[in-house]
């Protein structure tokens, strides 16, 4: 009988349910056959085994009125779809993706708050430990450009001082419809220290940039020291990706009921 | 895992939640919108328990609620039902909300999530049910690979 290799499969009655797993003969015993790629299951591949393919996390949240577009702007963003007809978030949505900064590879966490007044307390609880926040108004309705500083306000107050903010004018697209000029907008963001940019959902333009300029500045902000990325609620999770002595953190995991560990 | 269905409301976040809770019930009626708030962190924390008086809360205050604004409360009780693994119960929730808005790509994310720990769920359950007869049927998966090699 040849000793090449062994594999053990827990079968209910033709069906296998769980892990198929590969043994080789090795140094007198069945040994696990560490050369194939690990098998990980579902949930162990977010602990410590998965490969880092990412050196930063930042958190992200966006903020502002309801229906200038925030979660249009998080779709385009990370399906690179628009919706047109996009139904109030509840709560908040969630969204990811890598970017490059200074190649860096970067995670973005974003949470993607509902606009509606009833929200407000909901939402709130979501500010505490962003490095970035969007604050979207919309080119087209005046108002929600005025209810810009009570935005501003709470997210000042509900974010660390070193939360990177970006004013970002949705639907550029409607030129036509226009109730804001750029002008105006951009001055208010110099005012209060906010990066500023148009953007269109629908055509895409700007939507990554207006990611990325974050991402750039929360990571000069790392370079020259400003940010401590020690400090509980930066918004920032450090990965080395090979073990230099450095402390490796690890993604928050959330409780799981009924787990023993 | 999922930071969307997954994530735990800041203790501190809940503390605040219940003293405004028992702030409006000492001066009488607690406000609706109190309620959902209050009812929100609960379905949110770590606890089971605060979960499962989230998921009790929250419906008592649904035939109370405006239609427009049910779909709020739809959707956290069917949160707060996935995370007390009553499966089948946030389904029924989600299914209801998808017969009013049947591209809403939340209720879809979370509908996918639920039968996905059903299915995962029920594999487990069959698996520790058919523990002795899955003894056996393992030993012959060995044998047969063995004879294989």
């Amino acid at each position: 009988m040849s000793r090449h290799g062994l594999q053990v499969g827990v079968f209910c009655g033709k069906r296998r349910v769980g892990q198929v797993r590969k043994y080789k003969w090795i140094k007198g015993g069945w040994r696990r056959d560490r050369a194939e790629g690990a098998g990980a299951d579902e949930d162990s591949a977010t602990m410590a085994t998965a490969p880092y393919n990412y050196s930063y996390i930042f958190k992200y949240i966006i903020i502002g009125d309801m229906g200038v577009g925030k979660s249009c702007l998080l779709h385009q963003f990370t399906e690179k779809k628009f919706m047109a007809d996009c139904p109030h978030t509840i709560g908040v949505e969630f969204g990811t993706r890598i970017i490059e900064v200074s190649g860096q590879k970067i995670k973005l966490q974003i949470w993607d708050t509902a606009g509606q007044e009833r929200f407000r307390a909901v939402t709130r609880s979501y500010y505490r430990g962003a490095a970035g926040a969007l604050m979207v108004y919309d080119i087209t309705r005046r108002s929600t450009y005025n209810h810009l500083s009570s935005w501003l306000t709470d997210a000042r107050n509900l974010t660390n001082p070193n939360t990177v903010i970006i004013l970002i004018g949705n639907k550029a697209d409607l030129e036509a419809q226009r109730d804001v000029t750029y002008e105006e907008a951009k001055q208010f963001a110099e005012e209060n220290g906010l990066l500023f940019l148009e953007a269109s959902a629908k055509t895409g333009e700007n939507v990554e940039d207006a990611f990325l300029e974050a991402a750039k500045k929360i990571y000069q902000n790392i370079q020259d020291g400003s940010l401590d990325l020690n400090a509980a609620e930066s918004g920032v999770q450090h990965k080395p990706s090979a073990p230099q002595g450095g402390r490796l953190t690890s993604e928050p995991q959330p409780q799981r009921e009924g787990c023993g560990c | 895992m999922d930071p969307e269905f997954d994530d735990v409301v800041a203790v501190e976040d809940l503390m605040a939640l219940e003293r405004r809770y028992a702030s409006e019930r000492q001066q009488g009626a607690v406000s609706r919108q109190c309620r959902f708030e209050y009812g929100w962190g609960l379905v949110r924390s770590r606890y089971r328990e605060d979960t499962a008086r989230g998921v009790a809360l929250l419906s008592e205050l649904l035939p109370e609620t405006p239609p427009e604004e049910q779909r709020d409360v739809l959707f956290y009780l069917a949160l707060g039902n996935y995370r007390l693994k009553e499966y089948e119960r946030s389904l029924e929730y989600l299914e209801r909300l998808l017969a009013a808005e049947p591209q809403n790509t939340q209720v879809l994310r979370l509908r996918s999530r639920v039968r996905s720990r059903l299915r995962r769920d029920g594999l487990v359950g069959a698996a520790i049910v058919g523990g002795v007869v899955m003894g056996v049927a393992g030993l012959l998966g060995v044998a047969i690979s063995r004879a294989r090699h």
